[in-house]
């Protein structure tokens, strides 16, 4: 188990502050979903903590600060997994998710029958061992994101960070998707990602995190931060909210104050 | 035998370079000449034919085309560092210096008093294996050597920016190390194979394609067969040479630019239909 503890962390890029300083701690197992409006710094968010944006402030794994340890350790802890599902040269699935297991690899980095076994077995999750062997371009979008995904999964981090994983997939890989991450989130891991729609992120996270502008405005249990103040504040949008038996239904179904900005 | 050797070991380095380059850049048309090395080479070398340092001394040709090499290294390294690493800074980095090499290059031969230096420094330019010895084999493979070596250490780093940056730097790879590396081997390889050999072109970007329908896309499989594939291509080359039109002496850049344009077009031509 991974403990993260963000403190005052913020992202300047330019004279544009992106992330205001913020605290955010993650110590235990959970999936957290991590909401806002466009631009309000979610995929920097994301990208500071996966050590790719760099930023102000502090940020410690397990008490260590991130920027004390090597990349490489800090790769065998935290995966992350951008927006785009870009893959430069059509490398075959078995090659991308062979990927995954470079932060554990010694000089001179072949993989070995452990790494080989962990691969297929990101696979077999993800459900593209049929595909092993194909080009990643001919893959349908639901395909892809799942291939990326056990690419992540192959690096056996505690920590997962996923921007936008649910981006172009249709229902039925949206639910695929989010199960896995509760999955892994009750077998020890911690996983953060940034969703827009609000009811995946109601009915799937343990925890939300709402940002605005470069600023955290809430950060707690589903129902707490999915209220209509909050959303109006953030979004600018009225909701509607229908509680089941089950779940909480949130309808979208005008822009607040007639729409002015 | 100086001539295989040579032909030999400058293919290698130019296919090797070709498909670092091209995994570093994550563009297919990458080749060394578009970091401008080739033609800073040539430039120190047609300094040096100019100058008539080159009459004088047996090493002063190869040893100024380096000096122009490690120029451009310097330059290239000013240009892209600022800036992170910009895929497109990059290029146009190399693109502009390039073009600045080719222009005082062009100033040179303007500038030639004598008609018989101008030829020999258009010919110089057209690359060739002709009439090497075993001083000039001494002299490159030493660089050629130290530069394989550093481009074959980018291997892994080359497999996961196929990722994109920002999951190669996820992964633990440091992005900035794999790229000096990319350049300064390139530099040193490809600058020690032009100093000896003249400018020859399209190797570096010929043979990866070639090579990728056969061992697949990933980079790090792809550098071995690419250095195996430059030195094949290479000599086969050579032996074109020597077969068509022997009492010629017809030049080696020559034949690799008539093969590498038409598939150059035909590659722009494949690039284009795929859809982005």
């Amino acid at each position: 188990m991974i403990k993260i503890h963000c403190t005052n962390l913020s992202v300047s890029i330019g004279n544009k502050e992106i992330l205001s300083p913020l605290n955010l701690s993650a110590a235990k197992p959970q999936l957290i979903g991590l909401i806002g409006p466009n631009g309000a710094g979610k995929s920097t968010l994301l990208k500071s903590m996966a050590g790719v944006q760099s930023f102000n402030g502090r940020m410690t794994i397990d008490g260590i600060d991130s920027k004390n340890g090597s990349k490489k350790q800090r790769a065998q802890r935290i995966a992350y997994m951008p927006q785009e599902r870009q893959v430069y040269w059509s490398l075959t699935v078995e090659e991308i998710v062979g990927l995954g297991r470079l932060p554990h690899q010694q000089w001179p980095k072949i993989l070995r029958q452990q790494d080989r076994n962990i691969i297929h077995h990101a696979m077999a999750q993800m459900h593209i061992l049929p595909f092993a062997q194909t080009p990643f371009h001919i893959l349908s979008g639901g395909q892809q994101a799942r291939v990326l995904l056990a690419r992540m999964l192959a690096q056996e981090a505690e920590l997962l960070l996923a921007d936008e994983p649910v981006n172009g997939l249709d229902p039925a890989h949206q639910i695929r998707l989010m199960s896995t991450f509760k999955d892994l989130a009750a077998a020890g891991r911690t996983i953060i990602i940034s969703l827009h729609d609000l009811n995946l992120a109601g009915r799937w996270c343990d925890r939300l995190i709402l940002l605005n502008n470069g600023e955290c405005l809430a950060d707690g249990p589903v129902q707490d931060v999915l209220s209509p103040d909050l959303l109006r504040t953030a979004y600018g949008i009225e909701i509607q909210q229908v509680q089941t038996d089950d779940n909480l239904i949130i309808f979208p179904h005008k822009l607040a104050n007639g729409g002015a900005e | 035998m100086p001539r295989t050797l040579l032909g030999a070991a400058i293919g290698a380095i130019l296919g090797l370079s070709g498909a670092v380059l091209q995994g570093l850049l994550r563009n297919p048309l990458a080749e060394p000449g578009v970091l401008g090395i080739n033609a800073a080479a040539s430039l120190g070398a047609v300094a040096a034919i100019y100058s008539g340092l080159s009459a004088w001394h047996i090493f002063a040709l190869p040893i100024s085309a380096l000096i122009g090499a490690g120029v451009a290294v310097a330059l290239i390294s000013i240009l892209v560092g600022g800036a992170g690493f910009n895929i497109l800074v990059t290029i146009l980095a190399g693109v502009a210096l390039s073009s600045m090499a080719g222009a005082l290059t062009a100033l040179i031969l303007n500038l030639s008093p004598d008609p018989f230096a101008a030829l020999e420094i258009v010919f110089w330019m057209m690359g060739s294996l002709t009439d090497r010895s075993m001083l000039h084999v001494g002299l490159a493979i030493p660089f050629i050597a130290v530069g394989a070596v550093l481009l074959f250490s980018t291997a892994r780093s080359l497999d996961a920016l196929s990722l994109g940056q920002d999951v190669a730097v996820s992964l633990g790879v440091n992005v900035n190390r794999t790229r000096l590396l990319a350049i300064l081997g390139t530099a040193i390889g490809v600058g020690a194979a032009t100093s000896v050999s003249g400018a020859i072109g399209f190797v570096g970007l010929v043979v990866p394609h070639i090579l990728r329908p056969l061992v697949g896309n990933r980079p790090s499989r792809l550098l071995p067969v690419s250095l195996l594939g430059g030195a094949a291509f290479l000599l086969a080359a050579d032996i074109l040479v020597r077969i068509i039109l022997p009492s010629k002496d017809l030049k080696l850049g020559v034949i690799t630019a008539l093969i590498g344009v038409p598939f150059f077009i035909w590659l722009l031509v494949r690039v284009r239909k795929i859809p982005t």
